[in-house]
């Protein structure tokens, strides 16, 4: 379903399907980009970061992109924009509140403009809220207020991704200086972007270590260090992630899907699939129907 | 078998039948006046089988109650409860079952909506 959504506080709420489009622009203010179905390729500057139902970008104030859909069936393309005001209200009632403290003590802040620009998990309850909000504003949901309590609630919940993703992953470092981890994970995110767009493609370390400016070695030990899986490791769980979510939504073949999400082989991926998911691909889209 | 009704004690019962009917929107399932048996009022919470049956404790030595609604939505219902007048203890939290915001009756009776969710789903 298609609309744009400005509410008087000027946040923004924007949804198109769409199998082709290319546009390119500036962002107004921070915001939040989904593919709540296909996928979405931008560009910013000479990176490309591709996001699916399970990933979503966030980009700056004033960014230049572009961003690409060329899909064979339509893309539902969902995307908020937070007005500045919002997001100094949002700071100041969180640095108000205890409980978020005490609970989330790392948050962005004043959302930490370094690790914006790079790809998210969309999962938990953030896609909950976002399914949610996306539901009501579909059956034409009028009250501002409400809408902005979604929208609340998406900051809460990007904040918890953000310490989760960039605050724990950095202390999990073993370098002593603060500012070393972080560039260190910038660097990591680059080489996850790397493969959260890549996913399905033939990846060579070489050229993972060179998307990420770090050498194969020092690539490989901070990146387990953070992670606490390789990077190979990391591609294998993608895959059968977005292989579930084939599985789920779509009616491809488990042939075609083993060729759209990169593996060689159908029994190995039959392997991997039931080691993590206890059933069965075939199983699996039997159930989930 | 099921729960049916479950106890909620009051201490005044044209109030109580206002808070549960006009501000969180259940309805009195057999009028608003007491039966004149059991000196109950049913209420029926949304359009279940199921009721919250208000007893007046006048004594105080009716036990307190935590009455735990399932919702769909939990910021939606949140939201319109709170528009009704009904004051939240808090903010709706994230636990590990779901989404959840607590509000009580003016009796010392918790309710907490809770919004299951599955993360595991995709």
């Amino acid at each position: 379903m298609d609309y744009v959504r400005t509410l008087k506080n000027n946040n923004k709420i924007l949804s198109e399907t769409r199998a082709h489009r290319y546009q390119t622009q500036y962002t107004a203010d921070l915001s939040l980009k989904f593919a709540l179905s296909g996928s979405e390729l931008y560009q910013i500057g000479r990176r490309d970061l591709s996001i699916y139902p399970d990933s979503f970008l966030i980009l700056n104030k004033g960014t230049y992109y572009t961003s690409k859909i060329d899909s064979d069936v339509p893309v539902e393309s969902f995307s908020i924009t937070f007005d500045q005001d919002f997001l100094h209200d949002f700071n100041r009632s969180y640095a108000s509140n205890p409980t978020l403290l005490l609970d989330e003590p790392n948050g962005p802040g004043n959302f930490d403009i370094d690790f914006n620009e790079t790809i998210y998990p969309f999962a938990g309850d953030m896609r909950f809220n976002i399914r949610h909000l996306k539901h009501h504003l579909d059956s034409g949901l009028q009250d501002e207020l409400l809408i902005n309590e979604y929208l609340h609630h998406c900051l809460l919940n990007y904040q918890k991704v953000y310490n989760n993703e960039v605050y724990q992953k950095a202390e999990k470092l073993n370098f002593a200086n603060q500012s070393t981890r972080n560039e260190i994970l910038k660097r990591l995110n680059m080489a996850k972007d790397y493969m959260y767009t890549n996913y399905n493609k033939n990846i060579m370390l070489e050229e993972l270590s060179k998307h990420a400016c770090l050498s194969v070695n020092h690539l490989l030990r901070t990146f387990k260090q953070a992670f606490g899986i390789s990077p190979h490791q990391f591609l294998i769980q993608l895959r059968l992630q977005r292989a579930r979510i084939l599985l789920k939504t779509t009616h491809y073949s488990i042939n075609e899907i083993v060729c759209m999400v990169g593996f060689e082989c159908p029994s190995s991926f039959i392997r991997l699939f039931k080691t993590k998911y206890i059933v069965t691909p075939q199983k699996y889209r039997q159930v989930s129907a | 078998m099921k729960i049916k009704h479950v106890m909620v004690f009051v201490k005044d019962m044209e109030e109580a039948v206002g808070f549960f009917t006009e501000k969180v929107g259940f309805s009195a399932a057999n009028g608003t006046a007491p039966d004149a048996q059991t000196n109950q009022v049913s209420i029926r919470i949304n359009n279940t089988d199921q009721y919250l049956n208000l007893i007046v404790d006048k004594e105080k030595t009716g036990f307190k109650t935590r009455i735990i609604l399932n919702t769909e939505d939990c910021l939606k219902d949140y939201h319109h409860l709170k528009t009704q007048g009904i004051d939240f203890k808090n903010q709706p939290q994230y636990l590990s079952a779901g989404l959840s915001a607590e509000f009580n009756d003016n009796y010392g009776n918790e309710f907490v909506l809770l919004e299951e969710r599955n993360y595991d789903d995709l």
